[in-house]
């Protein structure tokens, strides 16, 4: 029924995506929440809490401080844990509560730096949209106030849009960090994992080369060229044959040479058909896989996340109600295979279809976070070779 | 940044005393989730408890309206409890905000889902958020609505984790909610027996509380236990309500003054005497024996055999488990254990007691708090207990040799108690979990852990 939702739970929030880009920047996040909206990062939005305390401090808003004004209160406490905490930088995380009551975040970030010494910035988030909203408007908050032209180049490729809500962990990001440094990247950084932190962003403006490896990060890129010219790539390989394409590609680019930024499979020809729900970088670079080396003929993506229309092809199709995908599947012809969350799946109208899982933590969160495999570069040929069996081309 | 501040219990009773410590907190872990790590984030608490909740009532379904942000954790709470079926969620658009029209926009949803269905749910609870709280939404209206046109029952579920501190919490209220659409049928005098009230989970039917009060002709009853309204409707007729945790005391109030139910304190505790002396208050307000003596000698008996036979085995408790983690220190000590750390969330004068008599006989446990900054600490500590016992102490303590009791609730009888001594037993009992044995990496695998820059 429409705006009622009961399979599908709700889909990690923008103040998730907002953390998840900050955890591992070197900063002190503090979400501007009553508490449980950071139980609902911590715990199933972000599998690195589970490793140990991080700098990440939860503001408890109360009753008592909403009612009488809690600016000045929750600069003292933040100036306190800070100095327990310390970091870079002070990153404050909207949530709906500060959304209700209109929290001013840049004269509580101009007093935070009067407090503490150290740059503060003020995420709008407000709990009313997906993560990749707050993933967006954290890059763009980082980029506003720590790029540098100035600054030295502590990274010569950037790899954006890569958080464990897109299913980034530690060795997939090195995987494609190991894989830039084939294509001639000297020090290939990625924002927010693996050390990719401040310095990076201030010298951005010297970057070789942007690869956005999900839809949060398009803009930026798209930005960063119209800013510095900056050449950039959309997504990531999955299988032997994407791998030797983008590592041409990138190759290029880094050399100065002119190159297509996406991925262009060619035209639609016979083949199996497959529907892939999901993030649509994520969904555009298995697409590439299954179009250009497992034989497939059609390959749509649904999501419902941000569709980019740039990068949208005419049967994508963006998904709002709990009912969409069932009615997107009964509108199109039978779909061979369907390849998305495992969660998604009690949404469709056959429960029989063959469906291949591709956890997103996103959606599933941690149900299923462990379960998902890392197929960057050739690993992804054998992975979907194997599930996929006989629709996969020899 | 600093280390980890650990505070030996005189200081910390000084600092009581004193005034000195702003420590303010629930007790506990206020949504009865127990499953969430997010309190130890500072003060963070997880909330996702609440939709549960509000669904023990039997044959209800629960409408949740809120920023989609809010509902995630609950959803995922319910599908691990497999409760997810009877949940569903409204979302609210910042235009709803703005524009004000949540309450309509609900209330058009509910009726055209309830019109639709073949057959209806007799209870609608509906779970709102801070969001609700702030703007004073009024959702009265929408329960007489359900009442007068589906005469179908209507509870509002406040997870308000802005009321964590105040003096009326949210888990009082969750719990008042529990037990806020019940309509005893008339019947001429009480029936014989007591509800439980205020625990997650439910009692073991072997255990000595059945068993005693069964043999006085007194029937137990748990609201988890009722799957039917009906059965729900029974709770009323109950002579006597045990108050298991403080937070069902308000529900417990409400329910004498509502259908006039006395009830009695009878706290979850893993102290064998105070649940001795909570019998001997049973046995006065029902005016009926309640021989537990041999009860209470064979947890002593238990308590003595695992203190003896792990002698010098260290152990580390958290809030997690016990509302009141020096209390819980504090009687395991008793018992022989060796209790060397306690991660808690909050102290009060009501600690007191338990911190003096720390302070008296082991001055050398290190009591931390979870919820400060300076917990950062851990992120690099090595150290180890033999034993940690619920999810704080697990989290903070994760040296390879340290085995980790996951427990559920602390028990308020003396089987209860019992099993969870076996437990504790049983744990330091095994080997602690080797490491995988290195073999073929697996080239799709994993690692969530976190890069760690250096902190300082």
């Amino acid at each position: 029924m429409k705006g009622i939702f009961h399979r599908l739970p709700s889909l990690a929030s923008d103040y998730s995506g907002a953390c998840g880009v900050l955890l591992e920047m070197g900063g002190l996040t503090v979400l501007c929440d009553a508490s449980g909206c950071a139980g609902s990062f911590l715990v199933l939005d972000d599998p690195r809490w589970h490793s140990g305390p991080q700098r990440f401090y939860c503001a408890a808003l109360r009753e008592r401080d909403i009612v009488l004004g809690f600016d000045q209160k929750l600069a003292g406490k933040i100036e306190k844990t800070y100095q327990v905490m310390g970091g870079d930088f002070v990153a404050l995380v909207g949530t709906p509560v500060p959304t209700i009551v209109a929290t001013d975040y840049r004269g509580l970030c101009r007093a935070l730096e009067r407090r503490t010494g150290a740059p503060a910035i003020g995420i709008g988030t407000t709990g009313l949209e997906w993560y990749d909203a707050g993933q967006r408007k954290t890059y763009e908050m980082l980029l506003e106030r720590f790029q540098n032209s100035s600054a030295p180049a502590a990274a010569d490729v950037h790899v954006i849009g890569a958080t464990p809500l897109d299913m980034w962990d530690q060795n997939q990001t090195r995987d494609l960090l190991d894989l830039l440094r084939t294509c001639g990247a000297e020090r290939p950084a990625a924002w927010g994992m693996l050390g990719g932190g401040l310095p990076e962003i201030a010298g951005i403006s010297r970057s070789r080369l942007n690869v956005a490896v999900s839809v949060s990060a398009l803009p930026i890129v798209r930005g960063l060229r119209e800013r510095f010219g900056t050449p950039y790539l959309i997504g990531y390989p999955i299988g032997e044959k994407a791998e030797r394409a983008w590592s041409a590609r990138a190759a290029a680019l880094l050399r100065g040479e002119g190159a297509q930024p996406l991925f262009s499979p060619g035209p639609a020809r016979p083949g199996p058909r497959a529907l892939i729900l999901g993030e649509q970088v994520a969904a555009e670079s298995l697409r590439t896989l299954l179009l250009g080396e497992l034989g497939f003929g059609q390959v749509d993506v649904a999501t419902y996340f941000t569709l980019d229309c740039q990068l949208a092809r005419p049967e994508d199709r963006k998904l709002v109600e709990e009912d969409d995908l069932a009615q997107l599947i009964r509108e199109r012809e039978p779909y061979d295979v369907i390849l998305g969350d495992p969660l998604l799946r009690g949404l469709l109208p056959d429960p029989a279809v063959r469906y291949v899982e591709l956890p997103h933590t996103a959606i599933s969160s941690r149900a299923f976070w462990n379960r998902s495999p890392n197929c960057l570069g050739e690993k992804g040929s054998r992975w979907f070779r194997e599930k996929l069996g006989d629709l996969a081309a020899k | 940044m600093k280390d980890s501040v650990c505070y030996p219990a005189g200081l910390l009773r000084r600092m009581v005393e004193e005034g000195k410590l702003d420590q303010p907190g629930p007790h506990g872990h206020a949504c009865g989730c127990r499953d969430c790590l997010s309190f130890l984030s500072a003060t963070s608490r997880g909330n996702g408890g609440f939709p549960n909740g509000g669904l023990n009532i039997p044959e209800s379904i629960q409408f949740f309206v809120g920023p989609p942000a809010c509902g995630r954790h609950g959803d995922f709470n319910l599908l691990a409890n497999g409760r997810s079926g009877r949940f569903y969620r409204i979302r609210l658009t910042e235009a709803d905000l703005v524009n004000g029209v949540g309450p309509e926009k609900v209330e058009r949803r509910i009726c055209a889902f309830l019109d639709a269905m073949e057959e209806r749910p007799k209870v609608v609870s509906l779970c709102i958020t801070c969001v609700d709280a702030l703007l004073h939404t009024n959702y009265a209206r929408l329960g007489r609505r359900l009442e007068e046109r589906y005469h179908i029952r209507f509870a509002l579920v406040r997870m308000f984790p802005i009321l964590e501190e105040s003096a009326h919490t949210h888990a009082q209220m969750l719990l008042e909610t529990q037990y806020s659409v019940l309509r005893p049928a008339q019947r001429p005098g009480r029936r014989r027996a007591v509800n439980l009230l205020g625990s997650i989970s439910t009692c073991s039917h072997a255990s000595e509380l059945y068993r005693t009060l069964g043999a006085a002709g007194i029937a137990v009853q748990h609201i988890l236990e009722c799957r039917t309204l009906e059965e729900y409707d029974a709770l009323g007729d109950a002579c006597l309500n045990l108050v298991l945790v403080p937070n069902a005391l308000p529900a417990a109030r409400m329910l004498e003054q509502k259908w006039g139910i006395p009830y009695l304190s009878f706290f979850q505790t893993c102290d064998p005497d105070q649940i001795r002396n909570n019998y001997r208050a049973l046995e006065e307000a029902l005016g009926c024996a309640l021989p537990v003596e041999q009860d209470w000698e064979a947890v002593w008996e238990t308590a003595r055999a695992v203190a003896r036979r792990h002698a010098g085995k260290t152990i580390a408790v958290g809030a997690a488990f016990d509302y009141e983690p020096f209390k819980l220190a504090m009687d395991l000590s008793r018992m022989g254990l060796q209790v060397q750390k306690v991660f808690a969330n909050s102290v009060g004068a009501s600690d007191l007691p338990y911190l003096r008599w720390l302070e008296e006989h082991r001055p050398e446990m290190e009591l931390y708090f979870g919820s400060e900054p300076e917990s950062l600490g851990f992120a690099y500590c090595t150290e180890g207990v033999d034993l940690t016992i619920g999810l704080e102490a697990s989290f903070f303590l994760r040296c390879p040799s340290t085995r980790r009791l996951a427990t559920g609730e602390e028990p308020f009888e003396f089987l209860g108690l019992r099993t969870f001594l076996e437990q504790i037993g049983q744990a330091l009992e095994q080997e602690p979990a080797a490491p995988a044995p290195a073999g073929e990496p697996d080239p799709y695998g994993r690692d969530w852990s976190i890069y760690r820059k250096e902190l300082r």
